[in-house]
């Protein structure tokens, strides 16, 4: 425990650390910003567009205007020749000028939208702490030096991840409050109810889950920097996993797509996901039919990678020579 | 009781296997035995595995056979203990360049439970007191030693182990660092040194233990592997060699003609050579006695195949 102090008190003194933190701000700002436009009230030039149109389909959609005439005409050539046509011009709805403007959008909707898409940042910016975080010690030789003082290796490599995954909670909550309270706090300044209890019972609840998402993919990205050593042949790795598992392999067999781990962390995050799958019972007779897979599934296929990650770091850093 | 060696290791072997699956015998078969307390020389020409040794002897490299015991320790089960009582300094002290000496040494600290009081005395003891704020990325070579000095001394370490810890740092850089490892030695700590050149260490080290290909070659206090291996030799340059060279052959020393500079082996000083020759009427312009480096003491060493071991 004392070694976990240590290693967040190294965490902490770099920039790097700080540098991600600043892009997650960042990203909360660029939230605030959009959130801002939305709440924004029409622009004269919109109400005067809209208007405008408004206006043109009051006269257009008239019992004399345009449409109308030319349905009667056409209505009447029929009639000459079928007099049994039970063929009619309908009565048109008359326009209403708020159809024409494009609605506020509501909070629910922003701040929904906005927690959905913080996923993939938070899963990033775990991933670039975590990984600069141990790879930083083998490129500097400094491991070499910290195992001279403790030379534990269990200990070293559990107080290191572990360092690692508690300092991804604290960027994905902190990350997550900064977007939400900015979302919330504009659309409260223009006036709009925040208050909506069940709304925030969802939100928080998909926060926690966030968090614990960025808290495992910090421990696998822990794990292979002990593996691999090199921030650069973990980020291979991990490119090499997205295009080849998780974009190819779901296209080419729909079957398949329970191994992504892109699927299980969005099974996850919302409580469920989705996929379907042709099945024939006969050469012709094929339906689709879609397979759920529920949050515990993933969670669990998340944990289970973890955790064998976590052991073949451990193995490869408990026997390798460090230089 | 027998006195415990601060390292004992036995039959010690690491090979190293590259990517190409050539195997490099680093270290084949050691039997290194460092006595408690004073300077002991750890020689070896480039790639003897010194440092390899050294990694060893800490934990950081694991052997493929043989026996270590540090401090009374024995190796796997005893390495925490150990090290616990070693502070090193392998290769170029290697800290974090962007963080502070100050921040480096803390952090060091914290490993072992150690106090911010004792980072900043230690960092006042080495003279870096007014630095000891500034990024590590700042640090001249010298600094970096000095801060790493100050990391081993961290744990008030029974057994100080420097790996070339002369590399590259200017005469009075070198002479600090001697002065230190003479300190540390003062104050009943054992220090183990590496060193590919004798003359290094000549003057610093009680004892030394000689490495070629991997291997013991010679052990014992540093005058006797010195003495035992090469005689010293002398050189002159006088200005009529053809005289010079009878009148030092005629007292049965190997004499060897470069022009005007004429190398003696065998007498026994160089004032000997310098009374010869001025009994003869040949005036030196220049004598000087020319030490056994550890190259002639490797080659003799080596030449003789077997490794004779010098008994302390
Ligand atoms: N990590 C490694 N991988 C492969 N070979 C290595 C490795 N480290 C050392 N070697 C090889 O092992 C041998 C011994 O190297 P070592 O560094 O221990 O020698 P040394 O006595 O410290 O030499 P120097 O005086 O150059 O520091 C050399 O042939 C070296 O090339
Ligand atoms: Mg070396």
């Amino acid at each position: 425990m004392r070694l976990v102090g240590v290693e967040l008190f190294r965490f902490r003194s770099r920039a790097f650390s700080w540098l991600v933190a600043g892009l997650l701000l960042l990203v909360a700002v660029g939230f605030a910003i959009e959130a801002w436009h939305d709440t924004r009230p029409p622009s004269a030039a919109t109400v005067a567009a809209a208007r405008e149109a408004y206006e043109s389909d009051v006269e257009a959609y008239a019992p004399d205007g345009p449409i109308q005439t030319q349905c009667r005409e056409a209505l009447a050539k029929v009639l000459e020749k079928d007099p049994d046509s039970t063929l009619t011009c309908h009565a048109l709805p008359t326009p209403r000028l708020e159809e024409y403007l494009v609605p506020p959008r509501t909070f629910a909707d922003a701040v929904t939208s906005a927690v959905d898409g913080l996923t993939g940042a938070l899963v990033v910016a775990a991933i670039m702490a975590a990984t600069s975080f141990v790879t930083a010690e083998f490129s500097t030789g400094s491991m070499g030096l910290w195992l001279t003082f403790v030379p534990r290796r269990s200990a070293v490599f559990a107080s290191k991840t572990i360092a690692a995954m508690a300092a991804a909670a604290v960027f994905a909550a902190g990350g997550w409050v900064a977007v939400v309270l900015a979302i919330t706090a504009v659309h409260a300044a223009s006036g709009q109810s925040v208050g909506d209890v069940v709304l925030w019972g969802d939100l928080l609840a998909t926060g926690a889950r966030q968090v614990a998402l960025a808290v495992v993919v910090a421990s696998i990205a822990a794990a292979l920097a002990f593996s691999l050593r090199h921030a650069a042949a973990v980020f291979g790795v991990l490119v090499w996993w997205v295009v080849s598992i998780e974009l190819v392999l779901g296209e080419v067999s729909p079957t398949l797509r329970p191994v992504s781990l892109g699927f299980n962390a969005q099974a996850w995050v919302h409580g469920h996901a989705s996929y379907v799958v042709d099945e024939c019972i006969a050469v012709d007779d094929c339906r689709s039919v879609e397979h759920v897979v529920g949050a515990a599934q993933g969670g669990v296929v998340l944990l289970v990678v973890a955790a064998v990650v976590a052991g073949v770091g451990l193995v490869v850093f408990r026997r390798r020579d460090v230089s | 009781m027998t006195t415990e060696p601060a390292i004992r290791t036995r039959a010690l072997r690491k090979t190293y296997r590259s990517f190409t699956l050539r195997e490099v015998v680093a270290v084949e078969g050691l039997d290194l035995d460092v006595p408690v307390g004073g300077v002991h020389a750890f020689l070896g020409p480039n790639g003897a595995g010194k440092t390899t040794t050294i990694r060893m002897l800490l934990g950081l490299v694991r052997p493929d056979s043989g026996s270590i015991r540090v401090l009374g320790h024995d190796f796997p089960d005893g390495l925490e203990r150990a090290v616990a009582g070693v502070g090193a300094i392998v290769e170029q002290p290697r800290f974090f360049p962007a963080f502070s000496g100050r921040r480096n040494l803390l952090l060091l600290a914290r490993g072992i439970g150690g106090s911010e009081r004792a980072v900043d005395a230690l960092l006042d003891q080495v003279g870096l007191g007014a630095r000891g704020g500034d990024a590590v990325r700042k640090y001249a070579l010298g600094m970096r030693q000095r801060l790493a000095i100050a990391a081993t001394l961290l744990k008030d370490p029974r057994l100080l182990i420097f790996d070339e810890p002369t590399n590259g740092l200017d005469p009075e850089g070198i002479h600090d660092v001697r002065r230190t490892m003479r300190d540390l030695a003062d104050q009943g700590r054992t220090v183990l040194v590496s060193s590919h050149a004798l003359g290094e260490v000549e003057q610093v080290a009680d004892t030394a233990s000689i490495v070629v290909r991997g291997r013991l070659v010679a052990s014992g206090p540093v005058a006797e592997l010195v003495g035992a291996s090469a005689a010293s030799s002398v050189r002159v340059r006088v200005s009529q060699p053809a005289v010079a060279v009878g009148l030092l052959s005629a007292q049965g020393w190997g004499v060897r003609q470069d022009g005007d500079v004429l190398v003696v082996d065998g007498a026994p000083d160089p004032s000997v050579v310098s009374q010869v020759l001025a009994a003869g009427g040949v005036h030196p312009s220049e004598l000087a006695l020319v030490r056994p480096d550890l190259e002639s003491v490797f080659l003799q060493l080596t030449g003789s195949d077997r490794g004779a071991v010098v008994a302390p």
